[in-house]
């Protein structure tokens, strides 16, 4: 299963969310592959930093996630940001969902994993599939 | 498998590996380099995939005996693993339902 992470689920992992762990788990073992948004890295970091978490921890964190094989970052584009500016404007998405959206759209994920009801409407129009718990 | 004698001690020959086999342990001499340095056969780093910058314990016993085993490298979702221990806790829903709000400002 390809996933592609939405800040969500980020967030989730450092509160050992069980099932988020359990993604992350079979990742490692090469079950799954996991898509990170770049977007997401920015939010997710701020928002870490803003709860107490160090520097130094973040980085090793993203360290992980640079040196994996199984774990992608993916840098914003073009393709992504003019598919991004069709979704948020045809749908009234905000624009970084919209990023996140279409980073998962063009990248072949199978499932988003987010939850936000902003990506009821993409779901509604099967534009992807969204998972959370 | 291919048999050969060496002082009086039959050696078995794994020809997939080409390294005279004693029982369950392969031996092959190999001779010290200027500055210590030893190579180990080819057929073993293929074998094990050993590459360059990896790292191994030494061990040196009374005997002379010298064993270099191979450190586990880790696996990078450790470090992530370990960067998620590490870290406070905090309320994530909530640090969630900010980032919604933060989302939802640039409609």
């Amino acid at each position: 299963m390809k996933y592609c992470a939405d800040t969500w689920f980020i967030l989730g992992l450092f509160h050992e969310e069980a099932k988020n762990i359990a993604i992350l788990n079979d990742v490692k073992e090469g079950k799954d592959y996991l898509i990170i948004p770049m977007v997401v890295y920015a939010e997710a970091t701020k928002k870490l930093l803003q709860r107490g978490v160090s520097h130094d921890i973040i980085d090793l964190f993203w360290q992980g996630v640079e040196q994996s094989d199984k774990i992608q970052l993916v840098e914003l584009n073009k393709q992504i940001a003019q598919e991004a500016a069709r979704i948020s404007l045809s749908y009234h998405v905000p624009m970084v969902d919209s990023f996140v959206a279409t980073t998962a759209k063009i990248t072949d994920c199978d499932i988003l994993l987010a939850s936000d009801s902003d990506y009821d409407i993409l779901k509604k129009k099967k534009y992807l599939k969204v998972q959370s718990w | 498998m291919k048999k050969i004698r060496k002082n009086n001690r039959k050696i078995r020959i794994n020809k997939d590996y080409d390294i005279p086999k004693v029982h369950n342990l392969f031996v092959k001499e190999v001779c010290m380099a200027k500055k210590g340095q030893i190579t180990i056969p080819k057929a073993i780093r293929d074998k094990d995939g050993l590459k360059e910058n990896d790292v191994f314990t030494l061990t040196h016993s009374y005997d002379g005996t010298i064993i270099f085993k191979i450190k586990k490298q880790k696996a990078p979702e450790d470090l992530m693993f370990a960067a998620i221990r590490q870290a406070p806790k905090f309320d994530w829903r909530k640090a969630w339902q900010e980032i919604r709000k933060e989302r939802n400002r640039d409609r």
